[in-house]
C-alpha cells in the first residue's frame, strides 16, 4: 500500500507528458501568431479550446496521479468541476436574460405604437421591470449604442448577450436617429406630438426625452434617477443645482464629450468615466436633458427654466473637447 | 467505546500520517477537498471574465495590451515546473534526498520566474493605463490574474519551506504524502493557467 511506484508512473511517463505539454503549447503559440488562410477562426477556436482541455487532462491524471489513485479523489474533484461548469452555465444564462428585455421593450414599443394615445399606461410597470433588471448589469447596453471598436468578435459561446441585444435595440434607436439627421427641418415623431395628453411640459419633446433616457442612461444613473452610490451620481436633485450655477451649455458639453474625473455630488465623492453621446442627434440630446431638468421633482429646484433647444446643442458640436476638459468646466461653475 | 477503538485498531491505518476509516491520508483528501472548492472560485472569476468581455467603454481593450509571445513563454515555464514537480515527489519517494532538493529548488525558481513575468505584465499594463479600475476588462483581468499570482506565491513559499526543512529535519519517503499534497497544489495552479492563457489570452486573437 505504501509503495511508492503503485501507480505505475516513473520518470520516462512524465518526461513523455512535459514534452507533449510543451509541444501542445507552442501548437498553440503557432495557431494564433501564424493564422493559416484556410483555417476558419471558428476552427481555430475549437482546437485551442480542444488542446487546452486535453492539456488540463493529461496534467490532472499523470501529474496528479488521479487516472491510477483512489476513486474518492477524483470524486471530489469531479464535484468541484460539476459546480464550477455550473457556475459558468448559470452566469451565462442570467447575462442572456438582456435579450429577453429588449424583446419585451420591442413588443411593449409595438402595443403603445399600436394604441397611439394609451402609451402612458402600459410604459408604467413594464419599463420599471425592464429598468430594474437592465441595472443589475453595468453599461449593457451602452456598449452597443456607442459602436465601440471591438478588438475581435466574441467566439466564445457563452458571451452572446452584447450580440444579441443589437437587433432589438436598433429597431427602437435608429428609425429617430435616421429621421432626425436626415431631414431635421421636419419633427421626425410627429404623430406623437400630435396628442395633447401626452405633452405634460410643453416646449419639449417629454416623451422623445423619456425614450432616450430609458435607452442610454439608466442604465448607470437608474430609472429613478438616483444613481447608485459611490459608483454612478444621482441626477435627481444634482441637475437643477448645476443649472442654477450657470451650467445650462455645462450640461450640453458633458452630454457630448463625457466626464472623467473626481467630483463630488450632493456630499458623496465620486471617481469614475462617463463616456460622450456625441452619437445622439441634437434633438435627443436635447429632449433627454430637458427630461432630466423637469423629471423626479427636479423642475421644482429649477430657477428660470427654459427648454434646452437642439440649436445649442448643434453650436457645441465642434467644440473638441475631452472628458478631462469636462471636469474642468465642471470646477468653473459656482457650485455649493 | 472498546469496540470503537478496537475497530480502529483493526483497521490499522491511524498512523502519524493520519489515516482513518476513509483509508486515505486526511492531508491529501483534504488538499483534494480545498480544489474541488478552489475550482470553484475560479470558475467564477474565469465566468465574470467572459460575461464584461467587450464591455469595456474605454481602452485600452485586450488586444491592445496582452503579448502572446511573452505569455507563452510564461506559460511554459509554469508547465515545466510541473513537471520538475514529479521528479521531486518521485526522488523523495525513492530516497534520493539531493535529488529531492534539487527538483523542489526547480519548481519554486520556476514559479518565480512565472511570476517575474507576471508583474512584468502587470507594470507594462499599467503604463499603457490599464489599471484596475481604468475599465471592466483591466477590473476584471487584474482580480482574476492577480488571484491566481497569488496562489503562485503561496505555492513557491510552501515549497521553499519544505526545501529548508528537510535541512533542519531528517526528511525521507515518509514524508512523501506531503510533498505529494504540495505538488498537487501545484499542478492545480498550473491547470488553472492552463485555462486562462486559453480563454483570456489566446482566444482575444482568434
Amino acid at each position: 500500500m505504501a509503495s511508492p511506484e503503485h501507480h505505475g508512473s516513473g520518470p520516462a511517463t512524465y518526461l513523455l507528458i512535459a514534452v507533449i505539454l510543451g509541444v501542445v503549447t507552442f501548437i498553440e503559440f503557432g495557431l494564433i501568431q501564424f493564422p493559416q488562410a484556410w483555417l476558419s477562426s471558428i476552427a481555430v477556436g475549437i482546437t485551442l479550446i480542444t488542446l487546452s482541455v486535453g492539456k488540463f487532462v493529461l496534467v490532472v491524471a499523470y501529474f496528479m496521479h488521479l487516472k491510477d489513485d483512489q476513486n474518492t479523489y477524483s470524486g471530489f474533484f469531479s464535484i468541484g468541476m460539476v459546480f464550477a461548469l455550473g457556475t459558468f452555465v448559470v452566469l451565462a444564462i442570467l447575462f442572456t436574460v438582456p435579450s429577453v428585455v429588449n424583446t419585451l421593450r420591442e413588443s411593449i414599443k409595438a402595443q403603445t405604437d399600436a394604441s397611439a394615445g394609451h402609451g402612458e399606461e402600459l410604459h408604467g410597470l413594464p419599463e420599471e421591470l425592464l429598468a430594474s433588471i437592465e441595472s443589475g448589469g453595468y453599461s449593457r447596453e451602452t456598449s452597443v449604442i456607442l459602436d465601440i471598436p471591438r478588438p475581435k468578435d466574441q467566439t466564445v459561446a457563452l458571451t452572446p448577450p452584447a450580440v444579441d441585444a443589437s437587433p432589438a435595440f436598433a429597431l427602437l434607436e435608429t428609425p429617430p436617429l435616421f429621421a432626425s439627421t436626415g431631414q431635421s427641418g421636419t419633427t421626425p415623431i410627429d404623430d406623437d406630438g400630435g396628442d395633447p395628453s401626452a405633452q405634460a411640459t410643453p416646449g419639449f419633446d417629454a416623451e422623445r426625452g423619456a425614450e432616450v433616457f430609458g435607452g442610454s442612461c439608466s442604465g448607470c444613473h437608474q430609472a429613478d434617477g438616483q444613481g447608485i452610490p459611490a459608483a454612478f451620481p444621482p441626477l435627481a436633485g444634482n441637475l437643477p443645482t448645476i443649472f442654477n450655477a450657470g451650467g445650462r451649455s455645462y450640461l450640453i458639453n458633458a452630454m457630448l464629450y463625457g466626464l472623467q474625473g473626481e467630483i463630488s455630488v450632493l456630499g458623496q465623492s465620486y471617481n469614475g468615466v462617463m463616456p460622450g453621446w456625441s452619437q445622439l442627434s441634437d434633438e435627443d440630446v436635447a429632449a433627454v436633458l430637458n427630461h432630466e431638468l423637469t423629471s423626479w421633482d427636479n423642475a421644482e429646484l429649477l430657477e428660470d427654466f427654459v427648454p434646452i433647444e437642439a440649436a445649442e446643442v448643434a453650436d457645441r458640436r465642434d467644440a473638441g473637447l475631452s472628458p478631462n476638459d469636462i471636469l474642468g468646466l465642471r470646477g468653473a461653475l459656482d457650485l455649493p | 467505546m472498546s469496540s470503537h477503538a478496537q475497530n480502529t485498531h483493526s483497521d490499522g491505518h491511524l498512523t502519524p500520517q493520519g489515516y482513518r476509516s476513509t483509508r486515505l491520508p486526511d492531508a491529501k483528501l483534504m488538499m483534494w477537498i480545498f480544489l474541488a472548492s478552489d475550482c470553484m472560485f475560479f470558475g467564477s472569476l474565469i465566468g465574470t471574465y467572459l460575461i464584461y468581455k467587450n464591455r469595456s467603454l474605454e481602452g485600452p481593450f485586450p488586444a491592445d495590451v496582452l503579448d502572446i509571445p511573452v505569455t507563452t513563454v510564461s506559460s511554459f515555464v509554469l508547465l515545466m515546473s510541473s513537471f520538475l514537480m514529479v521528479l521531486a515527489l518521485h526522488s523523495l519517494r525513492t530516497d534520493n534526498i539531493p535529488r529531492f532538493r534539487l527538483w523542489t529548488f526547480g519548481v519554486a525558481f520556476f514559479g518565480s520566474i512565472f511570476l517575474g513575468f507576471q508583474v512584468f505584465e502587470f507594470s507594462a499594463f499599467v503604463s499603457e493605463g490599464l489599471t484596475i479600475q481604468q475599465n471592466l476588462f483591466g477590473t476584471t483581468f487584474f482580480t482574476l490574474t492577480g488571484t491566481h499570482g497569488i496562489h503562485v506565491t503561496v505555492g513557491v513559499l510552501w515549497l521553499l519551506a519544505f526545501l529548508i526543512r528537510s535541512f533542519v529535519h531528517p526528511t525521507s519517503s515518509k514524508d512523501a504524502v506531503y510533498l505529494e499534497v504540495a505538488g498537487l497544489y501545484w499542478h492545480f495552479v498550473d491547470i488553472i493557467w492552463i485555462v486562462i492563457f486559453t480563454v483570456l489570452y489566446l482566444i482575444e486573437f482568434v
